[in-house]
């Protein structure tokens, strides 16, 4: 066993063992430091990830641990795979979920589950990081469900409030016809390969039908819809911030949404091989991209805009994804863009939501940004840090968003000009729109929390403070990241070199040098946004309301998400009550009601005999006596025939 | 009394034989119904007890029983002495017994009680019950009775209890009680009269008649007839299993005192069985063998037991009661003395005053 | 000389029963004890009975053992009765009922009308002399 068999298997288990320390005894005994065991394990998982991260080979290091299933000719082994991709993952779960878990310490404190919160966010990175560690996909599909689990549980954290039980049992339930998508794919996968292993099913790639391999992609894709919150499986996403901050950061940066790109990523070279499934991918990320932008537009709940921008920017990695539709040799330059910027990504976003949890713990958990502002002043160091968020967000030169987002805009450009431009080049514009939204929705949400006059809600009780060390520590080690990550990656192609040891990526893309008109592009969508931000939220304060007045219609339906939750709810949730309707009746006058019959004829019968359970000796004696001259005569009668 | 009123006890012009199933089992039932209906007025009640009328209906109950017994056949095996004696025996038990259950006075019901076990051991006075009729006389009315008349006075001094005066479901309990004796009755009715006891062919007196019913045997054989030819003639009457003179032997051989009765039943056994399987193969030597055993058991039996006749019981003294008690029911006698001298020390725990019940 | 079987199972049977009814009817502690020792009685006839037409001991060897079965129980029944006694102050059996069912109704039966108490003793009365006495007062004199 070398050092990075070690490595490998110490990544997953010391979270875990954390996490099981403090399940525990965190409640018992550990009390107020139920973080320890956790964050104790994190560190250690981080450091072991580097090493991953060092020593991964391009080829992927397969570890076995044991047989999971062997049934047949159905053999799973839990197997740990290092590579490339692997390692970039392991990396950015753990460093963040590293931050999230320093950050928690002082936002949970004092929360009565504060060992239980612990815990699960230790089951949470450990279920992450075996989602990425594992070599086949029905590991991968197991440890997909721990993270549904886990985020569930997470989510519906303070399950005593009605909203947040409802977001855990809606991200629930709309992961789960991901996931049955994600099932019906994997079973397809075996019957058409016989193989569930990475290796075995990518080597196999052309003995596939095409429509056959479509089907699998679409199904998979199914799956990756459901978790990353794509159209139209995205509206657990903004519900799920009834969670703690943190958690959102996690889920939206690290471990959860991240997994279905990691999964599309993965299954390149399946995708590669249907250009079918990879436009619909590509045409699903750009109007997710642009719809959440859209919406993000006239939110005014502060964590629902980062959600919004969150589900915008994981529809422009799927279009990255599948931008190469058509030309193999792209591939392997989109999937770097699609997974750099989730890299980057899971920076600043992060930043951004823990920023967003330091500015609703100084307001009293008020999150509506109609009802603060001006807290520059207050906050300062959230405001800065918010800013180098907002500003990565919006793709500002030389911020990681900048760099990721330009790789991404020339990936779909260069697409543009393959066999399914038409509809690559609107994806395009649409991307570039998106860009500009996304300035000006993240400048807008800064705007109003941090510039203007200065309010402050009564929730705060006049005692709105800057956060501890403890929560701007981590945030600043995140907007290092956010500022930094991409001048250090971008430029020099660093990222994409390590990536592209990855085995998975079998075709050798050209070198792509810097395509400056798309740059500039970029940069004038990201400066014009913030500009018009500018201009509508600190110059003139009045030019937005009369803008909403005027274009009503149009306003009333960003705001209200293009009423697709209600739709969904007319189209979906509505039978489905109705039906659960019929199933509890059935239940409770049939099914019940042959219990109760069960329960009722021998009580009803005990009414009956009960009288002459009087208590007198006498009685029973009698009982006994008649009992008795019965028997006799059925002797008598009987046994002398 | 209703007794046996089958082939025993019908009148000349109602015998069995002349009469349908049905009309025997109303003969059944009639005494008993009517008996029963006078205990239910006789069973303490509210309303004031009806002695007359109830002695009256007793009256006509006994009288079919005595009309049924005057009227049977005279029993050939009975002497009339015996019979008397168990007729008076049962009527005073039968009578004290409803006595007793009806008596509003427990003191009285208690000394009725006594005179039920006086005649029961009349009862077993009858059946050569010596000792047995001695021993409840004593162990009952001596000792049991005696403490109950104790507990009546200590427990209750003032005259007669309301509870004393009122019994619970007299009906109902006279009716179970007569369908429980009805059944019992038709059962005693399906079973018939009694066969003849089983031994009555081992007689010490038969011993002689054995031992040359063998001694010819043997002879037979070894002047060469047939095994089974000569088995046949060890029958003292044809075709009855009983009169086999091996089955002779070992019924007489029980009437040993235990240490020599296990020895010589074992033998005896072990003869038989030689024979019936030389009867079987054809084997001259081994019936011989087993011939020869038998003759020498006989001697032996005709030594011990001297030919004198058993009357009755085999030995009707006490000394085989004895016999029994200590060497067949050893165990059992042991068990239930230290019954006895738990049940002793458990009475006296829980008849003791208590220091909470006394404060 | 042989005794008839049938006869003493007769006997034996009826005396079983009619402990049997008294043990049914009765409420009295001690007569119910009466009445099962009656029965037994009637189980012991029976076993002589066979023993006498079987011609060994068996009958009466059991009816022994039953002998000394029925005196221990005796003695624990009148030691149990008296505790109980001790607990109530009465001898009857309708007191004890705490088996019964809770929904079921106590069962204590109307008391029946006592038997007639015998008429006060007619004493001797003294001829009043002198003046009657008032009425009220002549209560008062009957009630001393």
């Amino acid at each position: 066993m070398s050092d990075l068999d070690v490595a490998l298997r110490i990544v997953p288990a010391l979270p875990l063992i954390g996490s099981i320390i403090t399940a525990f005894l965190g409640h018992r005994l550990l009390g107020s430091k139920s973080h320890l065991p956790v964050i104790v394990g994190l560190a250690g998982s981080v450091l072991f990830s580097l090493m991953v991260l060092v020593e991964a080979p391009g080829s992927g290091r397969i570890s076995t641990s044991y047989d999971f299933i062997d049934l047949g000719n159905l053999h799973i082994n839990v197997v740990l795979r290092a590579d490339a991709l692997t390692a970039m993952m392991l990396v950015t779960v753990n460093l963040v979920g590293l931050l999230v878990a320093v950050y928690s310490r002082g936002y949970m404190a004092g929360d009565s589950g504060y060992a239980r919160y612990f815990a699960e966010l230790g089951l949470f990175v450990f279920s992450m990081s075996m989602l990425v560690l594992s070599s086949n996909f029905l590991l991968l599909y197991v440890f997909w469900e721990a993270v549904g689990l886990c985020s569930y549980l997470l989510i519906g954290f303070w399950y005593e409030r009605p909203s947040a039980a409802a977001a855990a049992r809606k991200a629930f339930l709309v992961n789960r016809i991901g996931d049955c998508g994600f099932l019906l794919g994997l079973m397809l996968m075996w019957t058409t390969f016989g193989t569930l292993d990475y290796d075995g099913v990518f080597s196999r790639v052309d003995q596939a039908d095409p429509a056959t391999l479509t089907a699998i992609c679409l199904l998979l894709f199914t799956g990756a819809v459901g978790k990353s919150a794509q159209f139209p499986l995205h509206v657990w996403l903004p519900d799920a911030m009834e969670g703690p901050s943190p958690v959102s950061a996690l889920i939206h940066a690290a471990t959860m949404v991240t997994a279905g790109v990691y999964l599309v990523a993965r299954s390149t070279p399946l995708f590669v091989a249907s250009p079918t499934a990879q436009l619909i991918v590509a045409g699903i990320g750009g109007f997710t991209a642009l719809l959440a932008a859209l919406i993000a537009l006239t939110q005014f709940d502060l964590k629902r805009v980062l959600a919004y921008s969150t589900v915008s920017q994981l529809g422009l990695m799927f279009l990255a994804l599948g931008a190469a539709a058509g030309q193999p040799k792209l591939a392997e330059f989109a999937v770097i863009a699609a997974v750099f910027h989730l890299f980057t990504h899971a920076f600043f976003k992060a930043l951004l939501f823990l920023a967003a949890g330091s500015v609703m713990h100084a307001m009293g958990d008020v999150i509506d940004m109609r009802r603060f502002g001006g807290l520059r002043r207050l906050l300062p160091w959230t405001h800065a840090l918010f800013l180098i968020g907002a500003l990565a967000l919006a793709g500002v030169v030389p911020l990681a968003g900048f760099w990721s987002k330009d790789e991404i805009l020339s990936a779909v450009r260069e697409a543009s000009h393959g066999p399914y431009g038409g509809m690559l080049t609107i994806c395009y514009y649409a991307a570039v729109l998106t860009t500009f939204l996304t300035a000006f929705y993240t400048f807008r949400a800064y705007f109003l929390t941090f510039w203007g006059e200065e309010r402050i809600p009564e929730e705060a009780h006049g005692h709105a403070h800057e956060s501890g060390l403890v929560m701007l520590a981590p945030m600043g080690v995140l907007a290092i990241g956010a500022a930094l990550t991409g001048l250090f990656f971008g430029p020099t192609h660093l990222f994409g070199e390590y990536l592209a040891k990855t085995p998975i990526f079998p075709v050798l893309g050209d070198e792509h040098g810097l395509d400056w008109t798309v740059l500039l592009t970029g940069t004038l969508a990201a400066v014009l946004g913030i500009g018009l931000s500018g201009w509508f939220y600190v110059l003139n304060p009045g030019l937005p309301e009369r803008l909403r007045r005027g274009l009503r219609g149009l306003y009333e339906l960003s705001y209200n998400r293009f009423y697709l939750d209600e739709l969904y709810g007319v189209l979906f949730v509505g039978p489905a009550t109705v039906l659960s309707n019929v199933c509890r009746l059935f239940d409770q006058y049939i099914v019940d009601g042959v219990v109760d019959l069960v329960g009722w004829v021998p009580s009803a019968l005990g009414r009956v005999f009960q009288p002459p359970q009087n208590g007198l000796v006498q009685y029973y004696a009698l009982v006994t006596t008649i009992g008795l001259a019965v028997f006799v005569i059925f002797v008598v009668l009987t046994l002398r025939g | 009394m209703m007794v046996s009123w089958t082939e025993f006890a019908m009148p000349e012009p109602l015998l069995a034989s002349r009469l349908l199933e049905w009309q025997r089992i109303i003969w059944i039932l009639l005494p008993l119904a009517v008996g029963m209906i006078a205990l239910w007025l006789l069973l303490p009640q509210a309303r004031p007890a009806r002695v007359l009328i109830s002695a009256l209906i007793a009256g006509v109950a006994a009288l079919i029983v005595g009309s049924l017994v005057l009227l049977r056949p005279t029993g050939p095996t009975v002497p009339w002495l015996f019979d008397a004696l168990f007729w008076i025996f049962s009527v005073i038990a039968v009578g004290a017994a409803t006595a007793m259950i009806v008596q509003r006075n427990p003191v009285y019901s208690t000394l009725w009680f006594a005179l039920v076990v006086l005649s029961t051991s009349g009862l077993f006075l009858l059946q050569s019950a010596w000792f047995l009729a001695a021993a409840t006389i004593i162990v009952y009315a001596g000792a049991i009775v005696v403490t109950f008349l104790f507990v009546i006075m200590l427990a209750q001094q003032t005259g007669l209890a309301p509870y004393d005066c009122q019994a619970r479901e007299p009906l109902l309990a006279c009716v179970a009680g007569f369908v429980l004796l009805a059944a019992l009755q038709y059962a005693l009715h399906r079973a018939g009269p009694p066969s003849a006891p089983v031994q009555s062919f081992a007689q010490p007196r038969q011993l002689p008649t054995v031992r040359q019913t063998l001694e010819e045997a043997r002879l037979r054989v070894q002047t060469g007839e047939s095994p089974d030819d000569v088995g046949k003639s060890l029958y003292l009457q044809p075709k009855q299993p009983e009169s086999f003179v091996g089955n002779i032997l070992f019924q007489l051989a029980e009437t040993l005192p235990p240490v020599e009765r296990k020895q010589e039943r074992d033998l005896c056994e072990g003869a038989n069985a030689r024979i019936s399987r030389a009867r079987l193969t054809e084997n001259r030597e081994m019936m011989v063998e087993g011939l020869d055993q038998l003759m020498a058991l006989s001697r032996r039996l005709e030594l011990r037991l001297g030919g004198t006749p058993l009357s009755g019981i085999k030995q009707p003294h006490v000394a085989s009661l004895g016999q029994s008690l200590y060497g067949d029911y050893l165990w059992a006698v042991e068990i239930a003395g230290t019954l006895l001298l738990v049940a002793t020390v458990g009475a006296v725990i829980i008849a003791l005053r208590r220091k909470e019940e006394t404060a | 000389m042989t005794p008839i079987l049938h006869n003493y199972l007769v006997v034996g049977a009826v005396l079983f029963v009619l402990g049997l009814i008294g043990f049914l009817t009765r409420r009295n502690l001690i007569i119910l004890f009466l009445c099962v020792e009656m029965m037994l009685q009637g189980v012991a006839l029976n076993l002589v009975g066979f023993g006498a037409y079987h011609r060994n001991f068996s009958g009466q060897v059991f009816t022994i053992l039953i002998l000394t079965v029925a005196a221990c129980e005796a003695a624990l029944a009148l030691a149990l009765v008296l505790a109980l006694y001790r607990r109530q102050r009465t001898l009857d059996v309708s007191v004890w009922q705490a088996l019964k069912e809770p929904e079921v109704e106590a069962d204590i039966e109307e008391t029946p009308p006592e038997e007639p108490a015998p008429p006060p003793p007619e004493f001797p009365k003294l001829t009043p002399a002198g003046l009657e006495p008032k009425a009220k007062q002549v209560e008062d004199a009957v009630h001393v």
